[in-house]
């Protein structure tokens, strides 16, 4: 299965170095991810799951930041010996990132045909200037842009947020990537509107077979939108599965913690109104991570071993791991 | 649980009107119609969930409830008294009675004030209490959110998002409101502390008999904390009713689409998507007839037309809609 | 102590100077070998120590009517820091209030102040404290004065733009929910809020005053003699350059010395506020 991996990140650990110390931001992920996945990963600020996705681009942001180990192999290239040229024509043509803010993730001096036409002119420097200009006309039109050829003229201050990031997303696909990610791409914009995004990104996703890796916070999303999901906390990778089999059967406690935390629709109308779980505590200052397992102080069932060493990992289901001593 | 009480009415909204003025030229003036008739009842003790998408006028809504921002037209009646007469002495009295709990942890606390200045603040402005009586009160409220009173001589970028909401709630809390808007409260948070606040939110309106005007996009908090709730688009109420009510038999097209379009954890509580075209229009340039209708899938033509009433088609549950008149 | 240690070598090392010229208009008598105003006809134009003919007794030698040039340099910081502190104090409360207002009330008011800003910003302000100097005479209030008014506008600016975002952040309108009164709201939310870069403002502002008035001195505006002030002294070893060079060098060498030190503070201080740089200061330090 390993070899076959079109994305596999190994044992990566990415620093911050602050006045207030080193950030461990990252702690040992591993992640792979196979053609066509849908992957989600889940949990909260400074869990450090958009640290990963902008280690795989190589876009952690310097000098403070660094990845100080770890191995990324993309289509059997280690990404993080390639020179900066080489990584250049990956970004943006082999793996695509579509960011959380549509205000201001496209430049506000530039139209939108231009931007996306950007895309084109760095990678596909065969095409003309009517061909790239038909492509993005042709692009507007698969993310459901209505009116297109005016659309293209037109400034990011004058569109609205959906579809600002209908644009990213046309620009993130363009040149048909391998892998899209999608860093809480929806959070900023309206319920209604989230879902014409989701639904888009889905429909793009089966017809050119991207690998989408989805973040967010929101486990809604993730329970409708992947296939398997990757939970975080303080750096590390706790729990990760197929998405059912963790929603049905959540390990980890803070995993459990999580699911139980937020109100959520079901069936039965009293469970929407039952007491919300509390995680006791908060999360660890990412400078003074706790010995042993980083859950550990706020962990109901913490047991001695928890204190000491870090857990290890262990199948407790189909394809379903856990990082615990439970 | 589920108690019915025979509570007395403690505000009583109507026909709120809150229009913003936009100078297009020098003789050219159109009116942006933030909130554009909204009326609604809330009783002593009860939560009414006040949700809607981006520029559907919620929040401007509890803004102009408390005369933060001045409204247009209408009428707010807080225990009896129709508070947009009131003067500026009399208002400034009122405000002991009516508090808000705001949404950005990060902006909502003077970075420049000790914890114990900006929960006390309330108390000095309205001469409540001063000296030691005024810091045993801010440390009994620091406490009573679930702070500790050593906290505070400590600065507000000293804590967390969670935590600095509480003191936001704490300060809320100072001058023993009947009534705490709270706009979108948790959505600036994370997850698990959406819950902590959440949670405390509902033991201090039992302990102290609270009502709550809760504003939030998020359909699934409001289902969960609200007793009643009013959907809200484009600056209407577009439908009201209790909780469960609502979540089990949503009459208006625009509710079901948003209960469709939520994203659903539990497969089997998932709703048929209702697909739903087009963006949210300028509030600028308003469709005629009902806000809703060029988005709505079961739109008829009257509904392009005239604009439907807001009225009540069961026992407490009223819906703006031409199909269910 | 240790955030002694975190502030740059430059800044450290720029601050001696300033801090003997507070020291010497604090304490002059001290620092200063001679009395400045004690003229010699039999020493006149002695060079410094280190030139032929000079001696220790006058280091820094002596101006054309035989006064020591380092006590008149002493003597002449009470002159240069007073009207630099008087002035920017001033011209940093008028540009402060008015700043505030305007950016607090918007509307008219904005627009009244912001049009008297542009109005203040054309006139060339040298030319401008010439012209008030010249009128009302080379006192030192009115220098003061002058130098005050030509200052407040890049208070008032600043200001202005930064009431502007702050008045639109959650806790100015969580004051006014629960009831604080637009006075309170001003002093005790929105002033300690841009407190910061105002102190950032006037280190540099300093520097910038110090040089009007010693312009203003030089061009025989300034304080009338025999009181010393660095500018003064330019203004006598004006025609005296190519004979006593000492004389314009010394006191040019000690404006520039202090404009400059003022300017490397309130870099250092301006760096320090954006947090950006901040970060970027201490990761490199690391």
């Amino acid at each position: 299965m390993e070899d076959q991996a079109l994305l596999s990140i190994r044992n990566l650990h990415v620093h911050f170095y602050t006045g207030q110390g080193i950030v461990r931001a990252v702690n040992g992920v591993n992640l792979s991810i196979h053609p066509g996945d849908a992957v989600g990963i889940v949990g909260e600020s400074g869990c450090g799951k958009t640290m990963t996705a902008l280690s795989i681009l190589r876009l952690v942001p310097g000098p403070m930041g660094r990845i100080v180990e770890g191995e990324i192999r993309f289509d059997g290239k280690d990404i993080l010996a390639l020179p900066e040229a080489a990584m250049r024509k990956i970004r943006g043509n082999q793996i695509s990132m579509i960011f959380q803010d549509p205000m201001t993730s496209l430049n506000p001096v530039f139209t939108v045909g231009n931007q996306l036409a950007e895309v084109f002119r760095l990678h596909w420097k065969r095409l003309t200037k009517k061909e790239i200009r038909d492509r993005c006309v042709e692009l507007l039109k698969v993310v459901e842009i209505s009116m297109p050829e005016q659309r293209i003229e037109q400034y990011p201050f004058e569109l609205s947020g959906g579809i600002r990031q209908r644009v990213m997303v046309a620009s993130a696909l363009a040149c048909n990537p391998k892998i899209l990610i999608a860093d809480e791409p929806t959070t900023a914009l309206d319920v209604t509107i989230q879902a014409q995004i989701l639904e888009l990104i889905h429909k793009l996703m089966v017809e050119s077979k991207t690998a989408v890796i989805l973040i967010t916070h929101n486990l809604g999303l993730v329970a409708e939108n992947t296939k398997r999901v990757i939970v975080m906390y303080a750096g590390k990778v706790v729990e990760e599965g197929p998405v059912d089999e963790m929603i049905d059967h959540p390990f980890h406690p803070y995993t459990q913690g999580l699911f139980r935390s937020i109100p959520r629709m079901a069936k039965d109308f009293s469970e929407m109104k039952e007491r919300l779980l509390e995680i006791p505590g908060v999360v660890p200052s990412l400078t003074a991570l706790p010995e042993g397992c980083t859950f550990g102080p706020r962990c109901s069932r913490r047991m001695e071993i928890c204190e000491q060493k870090n857990p290890e990992m262990k199948e407790v289901g189909p394809d379903h791991h856990v990082w615990c001593w439970l | 649980m589920l108690v019915v009480k025979a509570n007395s009415v403690l505000l009583e909204v109507k026909d709120l009107k809150k229009y913003f003025p936009i100078r297009l030229g020098t003789f050219s003036k159109v009116y942006l119609k933030a909130v554009d008739g909204v009326s609604f009842i809330l009783k002593e003790g009860e939560t009414l969930g006040l949700v809607g998408e981006s520029g559907c006028g919620k929040s401007t809504t509890g803004r102009a409830v408390l005369r933060l921002i001045e409204p247009t037209s209408g009428e707010i009646i807080f225990q009896g008294r129709n508070i947009c007469q009131l003067d500026k002495r009399e208002l400034r009295f009122m405000r002991k009675q009516m508090q808000m709990i705001y949404q950005d942890p990060y902006a909502s606390l003077n970075p420049r004030m000790t914890v114990g200045t900006i929960v006390g603040e309330p108390l000095e402005v309205h001469n409540v209490a001063k000296g030691k009586e005024k810091e045993e009160m801010v440390q009994s409220l620091l406490e009573k959110v679930g702070l500790k009173a050593d906290h505070m001589n400590r600065y507000p970028n000293e804590f967390s998002g969670g935590q600095r909401q509480r003191i936001g709630i704490a300060r809320a809390l100072a001058l023993n409101p009947k009534l705490i808007i709270a706009d979108e409260p948790v959505s600036a948070l994370d997850v698990s502390i959406q819950a902590q606040v959440l949670n405390l939110l509902k033991e201090l309106q039992s302990e102290f008999n609270l009502s709550y005007l809760f504003i939030s996009h998020d359909l699934s908090v409001v289902e969960h904390i609200s007793d009643r709730i009013a959907v809200m688009y484009l600056g209407k109420i577009l439908e009201l009713a209790r909780d469960e009510e609502l979540y089990f038999n949503p009459l208006h097209p625009y509710t079901k689409t948003l209960f469709s379009t939520v994203p659903v954890v539990d497969r089997a509580a998932r709703r048929s998507r209702i697909v739903i075209k087009g963006e949210i229009p300028n509030l600028l340039s308003l469709p005629d007839g009902c806000h809703f209708n060029l988005r709505c899938s079961e739109k008829e033509n009257v509904c392009g037309v005239k604009e439907p009433e807001f009225k009540e088609v069961k026992e407490g549950h009223f819906v703006a809609c031409h199909r269910l008149g | 102590m240790s955030f002694l240690r975190k502030i740059p070598l430059k800044v450290i090392l720029v601050s001696i100077p300033i801090g003997l010229s507070i020291l010497c208009a604090l304490f002059s008598p001290l620092f200063s070998p001679h009395d400045p105003l004690q003229t010699d006809l039999g020493k006149r134009l002695i060079p410094p120590v280190f030139q032929k003919g000079g001696s220790w007794k006058n280091v820094l030698g002596t101006d054309p009517i035989g006064r020591d040039i380092l006590s008149r340099i002493v003597y002449g910081s009470r002159v240069s820091l007073t009207v630099g502190l008087v002035a920017t104090f001033l011209g940093s409360l008028i540009g402060a209030t008015l700043g505030l207002i305007s950016g607090y009330f918007r509307r008219k008011t904005d627009s009244i102040i912001t049009k008297v800003m542009d109005i203040q910003l054309s006139f060339p302000t040298v030319l401008f404290a010439i012209f008030v100097v010249a009128i009302t005479g080379p006192k030192l209030q009115n220098i003061i004065l002058v130098c005050g008014i030509t200052s407040w506008v890049t208070y008032a600016r600043v200001v202005r733009g930064q009431v502007l975002s702050i008045r639109e952040k959650e806790f100015i309108e969580a004051a006014r929910g629960i009831g604080c009164s637009i006075g309170r709201i001003l002093t005790r939310h929105v002033f300690p809020n841009i407190f910061s870069t105002m102190v950032v403002i006037a280190t540099l502002d300093i520097g910038r005053i110090i040089v009007l008035e010693s312009t203003l001195s030089f061009l025989g505006l300034g304080v009338q003699p025999p009181t010393p002030s660095w500018g003064g002294i330019l203004f006598d070893g004006k025609i005296y350059i190519t004979q006593a060079w000492w004389i314009t060098a010394f006191p040019g060498i000690v404006i520039m010395m202090v404009v400059l030190g003022f300017n490397i503070i309130g870099d250092y201080l301006s760096d320090l506020m954006d947090p950006y740089t901040k970060q970027l200061m201490e990761a490199v330090g690391k």
